[in-house]
């Protein structure tokens, strides 16, 4: 009923389903994803997009393993994940996912190269390599200059910066951005799109999760969901 | 590579086969712990404060009691423990039994014996001057002492001189530090040269010296001693000893010991007690066990309330920290890495306590050690112990938050 499993896909996902209060009365069952089929290419820079409840969160958590699908088949770089356990789960975390959250989720009493630097922390890196390569991601998202600051002393688009060089310092297969530009004003945004633009043009796949039809439209591929399933897939013309 | 067959549970390929497992360098993982408490530092001191309170009073008992028990023994090392006493107890009729006017002659002539010397009781009062209430006595006793007394029971003359044949023959005396003390005659008066006299049974006796106070000896310090002759001449004393001292080497204390009651004492042994001063000191320093089990009963609540006060910072960490916990596990921390962090931050600010609990416990031994006069001894195992505590405090205050904070699934803790 769908395409054969892509070998070299960054993620597969087959028939991927995701049931809430299972177990639980028949009201209190939600499907948040029905059997949703997806590839995603190595180099490719998607949206899901979606209205408020549509399963974008959900499908987003399941495609970054912090959690597991009720039924269907999923497949992060090759490595089928809808069967591990939670040490396995976080393993994939650790070298093959990078993300980037709306509220940044930084350590305000850390410097920038720090916040980065944690993305390699559970990964076995020497501390000084991580600083190294933290260094290395900052100088990659333009914040060369401001390797020492704190989360407080940078603006909203810096802050987010700092958090996306965090996702990527790995240069893991997969980058997750969930609504990067929610907290940003339209300036700071069109730079953090720019960003992902740019980390992409260096080989980065990225799926930005957003419910603003117009910041998708700016990505090459638009993945609409709606009530759990995916009503539209579209590479853009322009 | 053959799987066995009872997997088909996993009906899908190898998937980790070629994936490292998430790790954690144990410096990371230390830096980590200790990172939440440094963010908080304020909240750190107060949840350790508890921790160190109990500590404190763990270390100081110990602290104190060694310290004491160090001046006992650096006392007994300079009094020596070869002083034995005997002294005429009650006979069986109740009164007052008397030593033979020879015991201490007796006690002289056995073998080992180095030194002996005799107290007499007199019943003569002394007060400051003849105008006072005669029952108004001040509790000081009036004493016969032979001269060999001071050296037998190693009595310090603090001024004046002590009694000599001479002097002992005439009315005299000798006074103890307390006796002097109540008497109001200051060692700086006897060493002015000023005469100073006290109204003693029906007559002016000079005081030509005044005593230290007496470590085996205490007995003493509240009484009034004179000549053997003079308190024969004028206050009537029968010449009976009420106290034989006497010293031998330290190897024949024991020997001495099983025949001093027989000697002094030939016809009624039994009525004569025998005793070793320094045994009681040693006793001594034990004898505030009450107040030690006090403080460290103390000690032992403020540790558990202070164990609870992790515990309680730990939980409300815990909920606080709830996107913190969501961004690890997103970053790749497993279960463990998240319980081993809370619970080494639990951990360090319990030890934090514990150390600052240390601190403070030496130095109220040192301060109070110091104040008494004592040598400071705080023993390193009491420190060693106290920090043990506080590390198995830490993990039993942390074992419960750190294991909520670990079940926490990745999603709830990122949802806001
Ligand atoms: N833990 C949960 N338990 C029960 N139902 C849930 C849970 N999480 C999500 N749902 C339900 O699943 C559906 C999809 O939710 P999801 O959070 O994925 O939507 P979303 O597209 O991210 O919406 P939004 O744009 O508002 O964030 C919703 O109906 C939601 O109520
Ligand atoms: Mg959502």
């Amino acid at each position: 009923m769908s395409t054969p499993p892509q070998v070299h896909a960054v993620l597969n996902a087959q028939a991927l389903t995701r049931v809430f209060g299972e177990g639980g009365t028949e009201a209190s069952r939600v499907v948040a994803l029905d059997a949703v089929s997806l590839t995603i290419a190595p180099g490719e820079l998607a949206a899901l997009v979606g209205p408020s409840g549509s399963g974008k969160s959900t499908l987003m958590h399941l495609m970054g393993c912090l959690d597991t699908p009720t039924e269907g088949l999923l497949e992060i770089n090759g490595i089928d994940v809808s069967q591990l356990d939670d040490n396995a789960l976080s393993a994939v975390r650790a070298y093959q996912i990078g993300f980037v959250f709306q509220q940044f989720f930084l350590n305000p009493t850390q410097t920038a190269v720090e916040n980065v630097a944690d993305g390699l922390l559970y990964s076995g890196i020497a501390r000084q390599d991580r600083h190294a390569r933290a260094e290395a991601a900052l100088q990659r998202v333009g914040l060369g200059d401001r390797l020492t600051h704190r989360p407080g002393e940078l603006s909203g688009g810096q802050r987010q910066r700092v958090a996306i060089a965090r996702a990527v310092v790995g240069n893991p297969p997969l980058v997750l951005a969930d609504e990067p530009t929610g907290n940003l004003d339209s300036r700071s945004s069109a730079e953090v799109v720019e960003l992902l633009h740019e980390l992409n043009a260096e080989g980065t796949t990225i799926v930005v999760v957003t419910h603003d039809l117009e910041l998708a439209e700016q990505f090459p591929r638009q993945i609409q969901l709606r009530d759990g399933v995916i009503v539209a897939d579209e590479m853009a013309t322009a | 590579m053959s799987r066995p067959e009872e997997t088909k549970q996993q009906p899908r390929r190898e998937p980790t086969a070629s994936l490292p497992p998430a790790r954690l360098a144990p410096g990371d993982a230390t830096r980590v712990a200790v990172e939440g408490m440094r963010a908080r530092p304020l909240r750190a001191a107060l949840s350790g404060l508890g921790i160190a309170l109990g500590i404190a009073a763990l270390v100081a008992v110990v602290g104190l009691s060694e310290s004491s028990k160090a001046q006992v023994n650096q006392q007994l090392a300079a009094l020596g423990t070869n002083l034995l006493t005997a002294t005429a107890g009650n006979s069986f009729g109740g009164e007052q039994a008397q030593l033979p006017v020879d015991a201490v002659a007796m006690v002289e002539r056995i073998g080992p014996v180095q030194q002996a010397a005799g107290v007499g009781s007199t019943d003569a009062r002394v007060y400051r001057n003849d105008k006072v209430d005669p029952i108004e006595s001040g509790g000081i006793g009036v004493n016969a002492a032979t001269e060999s007394l001071k050296d037998t029971v190693g009595l310090e003359i603090a001024a004046g001189q002590w009694l000599s044949p001479a002097t002992g023959q005439f009315p005299t005396a000798v006074l103890g530090a307390t006796a002097a003390d109540r008497l109001g005659i200051t060692p700086e008066l006897i060493r002015s040269g000023t005469p100073a006299q006290v109204w003693l049974g029906d007559r002016w006796f000079t005081v030509i010296g005044i005593l230290d106070p007496s470590g085996l000896a205490p007995e003493l310090d509240s009484s009034a001693l004179v000549g053997w002759t003079a308190a024969e001449t004028y206050l009537d004393f029968d010449g009976h000893p009420t106290t034989v001292y006497e010293t031998s080497s330290d190897a024949s204390v024991e020997a001495v010991r099983d025949v001093l009651a027989a000697t002094v004492s030939p016809s009624a042994p039994d009525e004569v007690q025998v005793s070793r001063p320094s045994d009681a000191l040693a006793a001594k320093a034990a004898t505030d066990a009450a107040f030690t089990g006090l403080l460290l009963g103390l000690g032992a609540v403020s540790l558990l309330v202070g164990g609870v006060g992790v515990a309680n910072t730990m939980v409300v960490s815990v909920l606080e920290r709830r996107q913190e916990i969501g961004l690890r596990r997103a970053l790749g921390a497993t279960r463990r890495h998240i319980r081993n962090q809370f619970l080494g931050e639990a951990v360090a600010l319990s030890v934090l306590g514990g150390i600052a609990g240390a601190v403070l416990g030496i130095l109220v031994t040192a301060i109070f050690a110091t104040l008494s006069g004592w040598p400071i001894a705080v023993p390193l195992w009491a420190i060693a112990a106290g920090l043990g505590v506080t590390v198995l405090v830490g993990v039993v205050a942390g074992i419960f938050p750190a294991s909520r904070a670990a079940k926490l699934a990745p999603t709830a803790a990122l949802s806001i």
